[in-house]
């Protein structure tokens, strides 16, 4: 098992919970089912976080989903989630 | 200025010309009545049309027998009639005609000819017999179905006659009419001339270019109609121009344009003035502003017929086309009447002139029978349609078309006509034609126009135009993909590139762009650091699988017990640390199903199956690392989820090796870190959610294999990695933990049992046995209480599991205490009297608390409470049942 | 020429591979750590990555435990720290 790529790295997390962050203030926390070189992902059990400023003040709210498949072009970042996530 | 007669009394004049009208035709007609003029002889004669003679002049010489077939004869007739009937007045002015002098005249013969027009109507159902055959194409270049109130009335009209009450209507809908007489419309206001002109103007326009059939006819033409069908000239320049092109349009068969014949003749003539023309050019122009339902004259009859006569062969559509987009039908008053003059002088003008209308074939059919209203019905239902079709007909050239076409046409010849389904239906045409010739581009054409739901295709000869068009593309087509390189077999995109001007291999969506290429890069100095990180220990380890019998406890093992329990701790990342990292242990659980994934398409196939591989990436007898990664890889939901299709392919030896790693290294076993009351008191769904998946999994294949294939001392081994390597205690204190230690004496307490029944047991083992029981009971005496997990840790679990609802414990709500129970039942069995006595003294309280808490459910009147009570006593008795007592309601008793 | 410039930047990026290394996305976040992997996409991988605004003065926001994966299409410029 070669781990000579980024790619290869996020084959790693495969079925285990990932964090990714995503345009647009945006997090997810979920379980990598699927992704393919365009970083479109399949999350399970997933949380969206949405952060917003409103009136100056960072607002977040959440999404959940049982299934998401999430586009690849608004990934920025991908790792595995803080013990609390 | 009513320079065109539209005051208010022109109505009454009408009716009485109308009438007056009539009457004399229906006097003088050698025609079948019925058939020409029907109901005209219902009205009476109008007394005091004092237009009507000079209208049509006092020796009225225009004959009813008309020759609707013939064009030179009855044109003859016709000019002469007209010529006649004008002949007074157009020698009495003078040649030179001044403007005013023009206007008078117009004005006098306007109202005569709005007097004429209101004729029309019966007129037209006279000639509708006589031109019935071209009814049907009419509905074709009809821009409005509501002829349907003529034809309500049952009255019925000639296509000619319909098309001018179209361009009535249309000009109505635009402007209100001019003509005040039609009954329709008996109160509209005279119009402008001006308005009326530009409307003319306008519906030639529309009508030229809303008829899709002049592009066809074009190509059966060489000279294009559309130069004749020009629209009116706005002004008198325009119309000079058109004058001095009229030798050009004279050359046209079938086409003629009566003012333009009038400018010819004027000019050759030598004899008008330019003020002349001018004059008469004045006078065209008022000709044109007329509204063509005003030019619809009983004189002119044998004009307009014969007009109609001469298109009625092949291209008869074109002419009636001709007959829309010309508003002011020709051969009028003034027209002839400047003819005349001409003539005088110019006769062969005027001969050659008779002699282009005759080149038209003639074909005048009667037909008398009124429209059934089904047929009425489905003409109306034509003119919807064809409405809807001419609606943006003329948007696209020929041209244009062709482009289209080819574009379209280019993608046929293509390598992969699967994904291109539109035109993969035509390349099938291809395909099942085999060679490719005539007959094939035919059906490829037939094919797209039916596809494209061009369905006049199929019906009308027109359709052979289009198809062969169709074919020359479809050639062109064919031969151009034939020469298109083959390199571009493979890359569609760049064969399009041509069509669809350039594309960009970014858009690409199979891979996403490769930017750069990068070499990889150089490992070795990662695995060199982790080769030196390799412990020392590994000598240690080696003595830790000793016989069975050396039960006791090393040194060395010790040190490694001591290690365990520094990262006993719920902190994943310290114990995958331990072997190699998190990143190592999911790697080598990716090699682990792509060796899985390896095996069994090979056992699918049929062939020998050679676990080695999947061995070595299992790591089990790793020992560079201070635990092993194969305990890591359980920590890994996916690396339990493997672990049965593991087992497929492993002999019993690897099984037993694996299991001895698993047991030996159990507190490394983040399963049971996180399933300890100790290590983790208050549990996450998450981690239960963990804890179950274990216990569904890994267990199974444990307790699978205990009882299927272990025997006695491969059990007792087990047990002893267990107890040699890890803190039983802590174990204990997992539920994990407890389970897998109840499985190992109960499956090695029911294999004695059987053994003793067949005395195959040898003593040597029966004593290990004991050895082994000794030192777990010792390892967990004074500690068996602590099996029991306090009660926040039951609140807790019971809460995580109830809020989840997902895990499929047997219930939710209250902590299930019977895996407890079954171990202590499981310690009792193997255990001898003086065991059950410790044990007893031990849990006392627990047993007791237990069987309070049942009684206390007995008060609760619910049947969960109920059962709930059984269930305690149910648990609690599995365990007493071992030394012969039971529980029950409240009280133990002897087992009977 | 582009061959030449191609290998060159493939050269840099690959010498760089273990190194640790500053790598700035669109968005303005910034990412310390050890340059674990890079492909041809651009797509980066960090260990020991902290994340900042703009640039390392302005504070580290997070850390991360584990492996980054930065997507290649949002890396606007990769450096040797």
């Amino acid at each position: 098992m070669s781990l000579a790529t980024p790619l290869d790295l996020l084959k790693l997390n495969l079925d285990e919970r990932v964090y990714v962050k995503l345009r647009g203030a945006r997090e997810l926390v979920g379980t990598l089912q699927a992704f393919d070189s365009h970083c479109n992902f399949v999350l399970s059990d997933a949380v969206e976080t949405i952060y917003q400023l409103i009136d100056g003040e960072l607002k977040s709210r959440e999404k959940s989903s049982e299934m998401i498949f999430v586009r690849g072009d608004t990934v920025a970042l991908i790792t595995t989630p803080l013990p609390d996530e | 200025m009513s320079f065109f007669g539209f005051n208010s009394k022109l109505p009454n004049e009408g009716n009485r010309q109308r009438h007056d009208h009539g009457k004399k035709d229906n006097n003088n007609s050698p025609l079948d009545f019925e058939d020409t003029y029907k109901g005209y002889g219902e009205y009476e004669r109008e007394e005091d049309d004092y237009l009507n003679d000079e209208t049509f002049g006092d020796d009225v010489a225009f004959g009813t027998d008309f020759d609707f077939g013939h064009g030179s004869s009855s044109a003859n007739s016709g000019m002469i009639s007209t010529n006649q009937s004008q002949g007074q007045q157009g020698f009495n002015d003078p040649v030179g005609m001044q403007g005013a002098q023009a206007q008078q005249q117009q004005f006098q013969m306007h109202s005569s000819y709005a007097a004429a027009a209101s004729t029309t109507v019966p007129q037209q159902q006279a000639q509708m017999n006589v031109t019935m055959d071209m009814r049907p194409m009419e509905s074709l270049w009809s821009n409005q179905p509501d002829m349907s109130t003529q034809v309500g009335q049952n009255e019925v009209l000639s296509m000619e006659e319909l098309e001018r009450q179209q361009i009535q209507m249309q000009q109505q809908q635009q402007h209100p009419p001019p003509q005040m007489f039609m009954p329709n419309y008996p109160n509209q206001q005279p119009q402008q001339p001006q308005q009326q002109f530009q409307n003319n103007y306008q519906n030639n326009f529309q009508n030229n270019f809303q008829n899709p059939q002049n592009m066809n006819n074009q190509f059966q033409q060489p000279p294009p109609p559309q130069i004749f069908n020009q629209p009116p000239p706005p002004n008198q320049q325009q119309t000079q121009a058109q004058m001095n092109q009229a030798p050009v349009h004279m050359d046209s068969p079938g086409q003629f344009n009566p003012q333009h014949m009038h400018a010819m003749h004027a000019v050759p003539g030598g004899m008008p003035m330019p003020m002349q023309m001018n004059n008469q050019i004045s006078n065209h122009l008022h000709h044109q502003q007329f509204d063509p339902s005003l030019e619809l004259k009983n004189q002119n009859q044998h004009r307009q017929q014969q007009v109609m006569g001469q298109n009625i062969g092949q291209n008869e559509l074109l002419e009636n086309d001709q007959a829309l987009s010309t508003p002011s039908p020709k051969p009028t008053h003034q027209v002839l009447q400047r003819e005349d003059g001409s003539i005088a002088s110019n006769g062969n003008n005027n001969q050659s002139y008779i002699h282009i209308k005759d080149k038209g074939p003639r074909r005048m059919s009667r037909r008398s029978e009124p429209l059934s209203s089904e047929e009425q019905k489905r003409l109306q239902i034509r003119h919807a349609k064809v409405e809807k079709i001419l609606k943006n007909a003329g948007l696209m050239t020929p041209r244009d078309k062709d482009f289209i076409t080819r574009y379209q046409l280019s993608q046929i010849v293509t390598e992969d006509p699967y994904n291109e389904d539109f035109y993969f239906q035509v390349y099938k045409i291809i395909q099942t034609g085999g060679v490719a010739g005539k007959s094939n581009k035919d059906l490829i054409a037939r094919a797209y126009l039916e596809h494209s739901g061009h369905r006049l295709g199929g019906r009308y000869k027109r359709a052979d135009v289009a198809l062969q068009r169709m074919q020359n593309q479809v050639e062109k087509a064919v031969t151009v993909a034939k020469e298109r390189p083959q390199k571009n077999k493979d890359n569609t995109d760049s064969a399009r590139e041509g069509v669809l001007g350039k594309i960009s291999s970014s858009l690409n969506s199979k891979a996403p762009r490769r930017q750069l290429q990068i070499p990889s890069p150089k490992l070795s100095d990662e695995e060199d650091e982790s080769k030196l990180s390799s412990h020392a220990s590994s000598e240690s380890l080696e003595e830790v699988t000793e016989s069975l019998n050396n039960v006791g406890i090393n040194q060395s093992s010790r040190s490694r017990r001591r290690s365990s329990y520094a990262f006993s701790s719920v902190d994943q990342i310290s114990v995958l640390s331990r072997s190699g990292g998190r990143k190592f242990v999911l790697s080598l659980i990716e090699t682990v199903y792509e060796e899985v994934l390896e095996l069994e398409a090979q056992l699918r196939s049929g062939n020998e199956t050679d676990s080695t591989g999947l061995w070595e990436s299992l790591h089990i007898g790793d020992e560079a690392y201070d635990v092993s990664p194969f305990i890591s890889m359980l920590s890994f939901d996916k690396g339990v989820k493997i672990m049965p299709r593991i087992f497929n392919f492993l002999d019993k030896a690897s099984k037993l090796k694996l299991l001895q790693t698993f047991f030996n290294e159990l507190s490394h076993l983040n399963v049971i870190i996180i399933s300890s009351f100790k290590t983790n008191p208050t549990p996450t769904e998450a981690q239960l959610k963990k804890i179950e998946l274990f216990q569904g999994v890994f267990l199974k294949i444990i307790v699978s294999f205990l009882s299927s294939s272990a025997d006695f001392i491969e059990i007792m081994g087990l047990l002893l990695h267990l107890i040699r390597n890890n803190n039983v205690s802590f174990i204990s204190t997992s539920t994990l933990g407890l389970n897998l230690i109840t499985i190992l004496i109960s499956r090695a307490a029911i294999i004695k049992q059987d053994c003793n029944r067949t005395n195959s047991l040898s003593s040597p083992d029966i004593q290990a046995w004991n050895e082994i029981y000794d030192k777990l009971f010792i390892s967990l005496e004074t500690k068996l209480s602590l099996v029991f997990p306090p009660q926040e840790y039951r609140d807790t679990v019971v809460k995580e599991t109830s809020q989840s609802g997902q895990l499929q414990q047997s219930n939710t709500q209250y902590f299930d205490q019977s895996y407890i129970w079954q171990f202590l039942a499981s310690l009792a069995l193997s255990g001898k009297l003086n065991h059950q006595r410790i044990i007893i003294d031990e849990v006392r309280d627990e047993i007791f608390g237990t069987i309070n808490c049942a009684e206390q459910m007995k008060s609760l009147p619910d049947q969960s409470s109920a059962y709930r009570r059984d269930k305690l006593y149910q648990d609690l008795n599995l365990f007493l049942n071992v030394m012969g007592l039971v529980a029950r309601d409240g009280e133990i008793s002897e087992l009977k | 020429m582009s061959a030449e410039t191609n290998s060159v930047s493939s050269q840099f990026l690959s010498n760089i591979i273990g190194k640790p290394v500053n790598v700035k996305l669109y968005s303005g976040m910034l990412y310390n750590g050890k340059l674990e992997s890079i492909d041809g996409f651009m797509n980066i991988a960090l260990s020991n990555t902290t994340e900042h605004y703009e640039n390392n003065a302005n504070g580290m926001l997070r850390r991360y435990e584990n492996d980054v994966f930065l997507r290649g299409t949002q890396v606007m410029y990769i450096s040797e720290v």
